[in-house]
């Protein structure tokens, strides 16, 4: 074996070492995509609450349409605070590797852009993740999914 | 007081002397009684706002006039709050009394907010399963139309369709009672009425094929007294399986006078598949009259027969006297998604006068191929409520221009599952509105204002000779209720989605508005969005005019 295709094979396997772990755990089977396999309804453990003191809370995900060609993964997450009911929606669902990123919403999901949802993967159906919104700053938290049915 | 006040106020006197036999209600807390019927005229003469439209007509007329035509002018903020962080939209109609205002977010929290100083007093945040806003069209759009108030109780519907009472005083949870299964896809949006130890309830949904009811609970225990239910069973008579509708999204009216309740209904469903529900679909889309003690049906008027478009009669219902051809009679209107204004007989449910269509209308039945329809996506008039002045006999309507590309698929969606096509608003349609005085008795048109948006959230009367309403770039406008002349306006940022509610405190009179947006506002981007209250008062602080109005 000449060096250099020496010096590959030992890339080529040291890449394959680095990927491992994400494609067993099924980093990249999951994704926030079209495949619909991160839908369901999520338990909300929080890790951070941040300044507004997030309590609690819920997320369900599943996949928006309004008429037919439409679709969109989406996410409605509720979380809850001492004196309030603050719900978000996200919208434009992204994933890389065990990544999984989101603009929040406010009122609707049609409303104003008013934070950011970023997430790692850590096995299927559990995700961490810093959700950014003007008012409740950042606060980190663990998602758990125990349904695969959005509204049950 | 000005003479027309003056004979107004004697008239009502003489109502109030005799509260028991009007089954006049008592809100604890204050000395507000709500008198009723053809002889008490339209409009008791009290300082707060304690029912949806102040009082059992649901007339949303005030009957104060320190504000009036000759000084709106030097109307300016009294306050201004916040209602939370993350809050967007706002639907609710608030409630004032004694000295506080009683206000919901979208998010289902009640809060206390002293009249004078804007100070939240108390907030109560419910348990809310939200999940289900999945499938109010795909758009998770919540929103709360506000509370009922008896005898220091506060009643409260949450989206996920609980009934719960709370205390005024403390903003404690007292009971709750499911009125709907959230799985059938029922949601709440509505305020509930309460009246005479009853809570007055609907569900809403019509799109997802929930079917519709109206159902009376007991105040003190949350008891179901009884229900009545607006379509058949699915399955059965003329609703196919998987289909129902004549859903509610607004209070419920009560006259104690004749012990009934009006309310109107929603569309059938399957929303454009007509072939699949034949005949007319009773009772979609109808104003219902019932039994207040029993729930049985006095009389129905339906206002779209056999609907192929999503023509809700869903306004809340506002009741007049009115002399007509020379008799005093008791009327009924509201103003239906289909763009036309119903002027009923209260009795019978007979129309008073032909239907007065308040914007653009031109619609044919739906195909596989897309027709332009209007009214469009949300209707001439949405869940607007009407204002009536008995000084002016006129109702005043809240009207959205605009149309909609309509095209059957068949196909059941993630959002609205029997919907059965879309409706698209072409890009390049121009997003205005109407806002039209209609006289009572005479069925004719007084003045109208095309107005520069879509108009949604209802008006506001008063005796100070004004009317109130608000538009999605968020600017108020008080209007001469004679002859419509635009008298003051202020630009409040925050788009429109209720009316204004107008209250005295120690003698000093406040307009108070709830803006932030409404559920029309974020799906068709029309304005910002946000939840805050603001007071105005005479002698506050000045806010900049909106640009003038065309004609």
């Amino acid at each position: 074996m000449k060096r250099s295709g020496f010096l590959l094979g030992l890339l080529a396997l040291v890449l394959a070492l680095a990927l491992a772990p994400a494609a067993l755990a099924g980093g990249g089977k999951e994704g926030w995509g079209r495949t619909g396999s991160f839908i369901g309804r999520y338990h909300v453990k929080v890790l951070s609450g941040g300044g507004a003191g997030v309590r609690g809370g819920e997320l369900t995900m599943f996949i928006q349409e309004e008429f037919p060609g439409s679709e969109a993964p989406a996410g409605i997450l509720k979380l809850r605070t001492k004196r309030n009911n603050d719900v978000v929606y996200l919208k434009e669902l992204e994933h890389r590797g065990r990544a999984r990123t989101a603009i929040v919403k406010g009122g609707s999901f049609l409303g104003p852009t008013i934070g950011r949802f970023i997430g790692k993967l850590r096995r299927p159906g559990r995700i961490v993740a810093n959700v950014s919104t003007r008012s409740l700053g950042t606060v980190e938290l663990l998602f758990t999914r125990y349904s695969r049915k959005p509204t049950q | 007081m000005r003479l027309k006040t003056l004979l107004l106020a004697l008239g009502v006197l003489a109502a109030a002397l005799a509260p028991a036999a009007c089954g006049g209600s008592s809100s604890g807390g204050s000395t507000t009684v709500i008198a009723n019927g053809p002889h008490a005229a339209s409009a008791p003469d009290i300082e707060d706002w304690p029912v949806f439209g102040r009082d059992r007509d649901n007339t949303r007329f005030a009957t104060q006039d320190e504000i009036n035509t000759d000084n709106v002018d030097e109307l300016g903020e009294a306050w201004s709050t916040g209602l939370g962080p993350d809050q967007y939209l706002m639907e609710s109609f608030p409630l004032v009394i004694g000295e506080n205002v009683y206000v919901t977010t979208s998010t289902d929290e009640v809060m206390e907010i002293n009249g004078k100083t804007g100070h939240i007093n108390w907030t109560y945040t419910p348990e809310v399963d939200f999940s289900q806003s999945t499938g109010v069209g795909g758009y998770g759009i919540t929103v709360n139309r506000g509370v009922a108030a008896e005898d220091g109780r506060l009643f409260l519907l949450t989206f996920d369709n609980n009934l719960q009472a709370i205390s005024q005083k403390t903003g404690e949870r007292l009971w709750s009672s499911q009125v709907e299964d959230p799985a059938t896809g029922a949601y709440e949006s509505m305020a509930p009425t309460a009246y005479d130890g009853k809570v007055y309830v609907g569900v809403s949904g019509s799109e997802d094929g929930v079917r519709g009811k109206v159902a009376a609970y007991d105040a003190k225990t949350g008891k179901e007294l009884w229900t009545f239910y607006t379509v058949p069973k699915a399955g059965t008579k003329w609703v196919p399986e998987g289909g129902g509708g004549g859903t509610i999204y607004m209070p419920p009216t009560v006259d104690p006078a004749t012990d009934t309740v009006y309310v109107g209904t929603g569309n059938p469903a399957p929303v454009l598949v007509g072939a699949k529900r034949p005949g007319r679909n009773l009772y979609t889309d109808s104003i219902l009259a019932l039994d207040a003690g029993t729930g049985k049906l006095k009389w129905f008027h339906q206002e779209q027969a056999h609907d192929l478009w999503d023509y809700d009669a869903e306004s809340p219902v506002v009741l007049f006297d009115a002399e007509i051809d020379g008799k005093m009679t008791r009327g009924v209107a509201e103003a239906g998604k289909n763009g036309l204004l119903f002027l009923l007989d209260a009795e019978t449910g007979e129309d008073l006068f032909p239907p007065v269509g308040f914007v653009k209308r031109d619609h044919k039945p739906p195909t596989t191929k897309p027709t332009l329809e209007c009214p469009g996506p949300v209707g001439g008039s949405q869940y607007s409520p009407l204002a009536y002045s008995p000084e002016t006999q006129a109702v005043y309507i809240s009207g959205i221009e605009l149309c909609m590309y309509l095209r059957v698929t068949y196909e059941n969606h993630n959002g609205e599952k029997q919907f059965a096509g879309d409706r698209v608003v072409p890009k390049d349609t121009e997003k205005s509105g109407t806002f039209t005085a209609v006289g009572v008795d005479t069925g004719k048109v007084i003045w109208k204002h095309d107005m520069p948006t879509p108009m949604d959230g209802g008006a506001t009367a008063s005796a100070g000779g004004l009317v109130f309403t608000g538009d999605q770039r968020g600017i108020l406008y008080a209007f001469d209720a004679a002859d419509g002349d635009d008298l003051w306006q202020a630009d409040l940022k925050l788009a429109f989605g209720t009316a204004p509610v107008i209250y005295s405190i120690d003698g000093t009179q406040y307009v108070l508005a709830t803006v932030g947006g409404a559920a029309l506002t974020a799906s068709e981007e029309l304005g910002e969005i946000g939840a805050r209250v603001i007071a105005f008062k005479l002698g506050g602080k000045k806010l900049p005019k909106g640009p003038e109005l065309k004609g």
